[in-house]
């Protein structure tokens, strides 16, 4: 690592300054902010002492209110108080049942908007009123502006919803140095903290989804081997078995809400107090009065334990482990509370269950050592590999989906396909993009249409055009295309079914700061010219380590592209400068790959060394 | 192969050239580290898998096109799809998993013997190919197992 990271001149003088990084756990009920302070992760409170921050955000004539404040403001105005936005993140009209939203949701060409009493605000928007207020707890509690954060995303999140989480950070002005999935932040608060290597499973129970992980930990490196789940299984169907049972037998009127809620009030307590007793009194004045024991729930929700055990059984599969393989078993998600279940997955694995730091809080702690190795700040030299939750396909013809990114492929990664014209002076194709598993179109989900442009005419068949989809660490999906008997770049515009565009993003983010024209100006021509400068400083620095892998003139190249960009920087041109700097990154492009490539060299031969004296 | 080395190396490059470790360089090394990380990640696939690094090694040295399979295996492959679809219990799919499964090891023989001594690399590919089509219907196999045995 230190043979490519190169001092930047002026910030060197620091070689132990601390970059403030928080991990983030943005919930669909509430959300938490950690930060690794003096080696050790912890939650950062908000004004009141609490660790746990409601995910609401309220929207008043005058100000927006956000968490706590925003539910006590909820009870009052519903109707302009927004919760479980992480629903809608991503997602269209169509994909929803409003019924289960006390908010009004519009259409809003595609996407969805959320009516409030200030205007429609997208989910987007909504979701960075609350990164916003975590930055700014994070910030007043650390004394400092934040370098990054790591934001933690559902594994079955599709490139939809992890676009429209990081689109949200944009919006709140917050980096993201790396979205990871839930269950694997889990994995990484257990895996340091016990510093044990091996294979670990990650069960996550949560109020309406459940996912499985299974991680290897071997020499630093902590690999995502597979990921399985159901998004339609949690909790709350726990919840309906006990309202069954509630109600088997008995008349109710079907349109009484105000019973409805009653019952399912008492059946979200008698779970929750099965876990602490063995027997509880289910008692409801002229509705019902009897009593459930645990032996009774386990027997009646078997089947929702079972359909995870499953999950289980196919994760594994995937990993190509058994259960002989597992180290250790880490248990995540409030629902993970509930004895039955803790029994029935210590005796599937026949071993004691990790579950002694707190379900709420793994996540968020998890988050925040990635955060803080990332950012450079410890010298665990730990390397998270995750996988992408599902697999990525293309539609051809009779709407049949044909894979191209299996799902649990290690990313980063990227494969390329050809495709060819079928008529005569063809210049242009679209190619339908979609995620997930089922075979049909229809059946899974819509991430965009990409057409591409400036195809040379050729006779149908003749021109092939070699189509690279590229998923990044973040499991985001681009793509590039190129003519390959005209190496003609074909330039692609994307149409996503979801989400919104970059200008879309930039109006929010100008619109968060009031200020003139010029002052827009005035900044991005600033931040645009200490970025080039420290391109050029790293390239001076580069020179003094490696100067040796480039030949004479590919040097001087180099030398006349910084010479011109240094010239630009005297004057206060944007477009000069941004084109000058693009120069000099042509023109480095081989010395840094060059680099690259020698400083894998170099730690190839460095540890064979290593491992001879084994 | 050494898979043990391959697993070694892997670490060692991927720690060297993945994106984490780019958080705070310039946009174009960060490019360059995806690309790179990317391209390890191909070529360690590749060759952790045995039929991917078959295929792959049978295609440094033959360009041509892949022979359609004989027409007795694909009667086979018929044979094979209405055992699976009329299995309905475990000890049938366990047996059937084992024919299939010495099967495989019989065809992966046949492809060592073709790939390092005969250097056949067209009727190498044709086994290659019967690999293939037995390997994804083991993983069939496998799955109905485990949806009988949950039931």
């Amino acid at each position: 690592m230190a043979l490519l990271q190169i001092s930047e001149p002026g910030k060197a003088t620091e070689p132990h300054q601390h970059r403030l990084a928080v991990g983030i756990d943005l919930g669909t009920t509430n959300s938490l902010i950690a930060s690794v302070i003096s080696g050790q992760a912890s939650i950062i409170e908000d004004v009141n002492c609490k660790k746990i921050i409601p995910s609401l955000v309220h929207y008043g004539s005058n100000e927006i209110v956000i968490g706590a404040a925003a539910k006590k403001l909820q009870v009052d105005d519903p109707l302009n108080t927004i919760a479980s936005v992480k629903r809608l993140m991503g997602k269209s009209l169509s994909d929803i049942d409003v019924n289960n939203f006390i908010n009004t949701i519009n259409d809003g060409d595609g996407t969805i908007v959320l009516k409030t009493q200030v205007g429609l605000k997208s989910p987007v928007e909504v979701s960075s009123e609350i990164l916003k207020y975590l930055k700014a707890l994070a910030e007043k509690s650390l004394g400092n502006e934040l370098m990054g954060a790591v934001i933690t995303v559902p594994a079955y999140f599709d490139d939809a919803q992890r676009q429209a989480t990081k689109d949200a950070a944009k919006v709140a002005g917050l980096k993201v140095m790396r979205l990871i999935n839930e269950p694997t932040a889990a994995a990484v608060a257990y895996g340091l903290d016990k510093k044990v290597e091996g294979n670990f499973v990650v069960y996550d129970l949560g109020g309406g989804t459940f996912d499985i992980s299974i991680l290897r930990l071997e020499k630093g490196l902590f690999e995502v081997m597979s990921t399985h789940g159901d998004s339609a299984l949690g909790g709350d169907d726990f919840d309906l078995v006990i309202e069954e049972w509630i109600t088997h037998g008995i008349n109710l009127p079907n349109d009484n809400l105000k019973i409805k809620q009653k019952i399912k009030d008492l059946a979200r307590a008698t779970k929750e107090n099965l876990t602490k007793s063995n027997k509880v009194r289910v008692h409801e004045q002229n509705i019902i009065d009897k009593e459930i024991t645990r032996a009774d729930f386990t027997e009646l929700t078997s089947h929702l334990t079972k359909k995870t055990l499953s999950c289980i059984k196919f994760a594994l599969h995937d990993a190509n482990l058994h259960i002989k393989d597992i180290t250790g078993v880490v248990m995540v998600g409030g629902s993970t509370r509930m004895p039955n279940i803790q029994s029935a997955v210590k005796n599937f694995f026949g071993m004691p269950l990790l579950n002694n730091i707190n379900p709420d809080e793994v996540v968020a702690l998890g988050a925040a050592e990635q955060a803080n190795i990332l950012a450079g700040n410890t010298n665990e030299d730990l390397l998270l590999l995750d996988v992408i939750p599902l697999s990525l396909g293309i539609e051809t013809m009779g709407e049949i989906v044909e894979r191209i990114i299996p799902r649990n492929s290690t990313l980063p990664i990227a494969l390329a396909q050809e495709f060819t014209t079928y008529q005569d002076g063809q210049t242009a194709m679209i190619i339908h993009v979609v995620q997930g598993e089922r075979d049909l179109v229809k059946n899974c989900r819509s991430l965009g249409k990409f057409t591409l442009k400036g195809i040379p005419p050729m006779v149908a068949g003749a021109a092939k055009i070699r189509v690279t989809f590229q998923v990044d660490t973040d499991g985001l999906l681009s793509v590039s295309a190129k003519e390959l008997s005209t190496e003609v770049e074909s330039s692609i515009e994307v149409k996503p079914s979801y989400g919104i565009s970059d200008k879309q993003i930039q109006a929010m983010l100008e619109s968060s700061f009031s200020s003139a024209e010029e002052d827009k100006e005035d900044r991005a021509l600033a931040k645009l010219k200490v970025e080039s400068q420290q391109i050029i400083g790293m390239i001076e620095g580069a020179f003094k380590v490696d100067k040796a892998l480039l030949k004479k003139d590919e040097i001087e190249i180099i030398r006349i592209a910084m010479d011109n960009l240094s010239e630009a920087l005297n004057n206060n041109n944007r477009e000069e400068i941004q084109k000058k700097t693009s120069l000099l990154n042509k023109a480095s492009a081989i010395f840094a790959e060059r680099r690259m490539d020698n400083s894998i060299h170099k730690a190839l031969s460095g540890k064979s060394i290593d491992s001879l004296e084994l | 192969m050494d898979t043990k080395l391959l697993d070694q190396q892997y670490r060692i490059i991927q720690k060297t050239v993945h994106p984490d470790r780019f958080i705070n360089a310039t946009d174009l090394e960060q490019k360059q580290s995806l690309h790179k990380s990317t391209q390890i990640n191909n070529a360690y696939q590749t060759l952790k898998n045995p039929i991917k690094r078959a295929s792959y090694i049978i295609r440094l040295y033959f360009k041509g096109k892949e022979n359609t399979l004989p027409s007795d295996f694909l009667m086979q492959q018929m044979q094979w799809e209405e055992e699976l679809e009329e299995a309905n219990n475990l000890e049938v799919l366990q047996t059937f998993m084992r024919k299939i499964k010495s099967e495989n090891m019989l065809l992966m023989n046949l492809l060592i013997v073709h790939l390092d001594e005969k250097k056949a690399w067209e009727s190498a590919l044709q086994i290659l190919g019967k690999i293939k089509f037995i390997t994804n219907l083991l993983s069939k196999i496998q799955k109905k197992i485990f949806t009988i045995s949950d039931s």
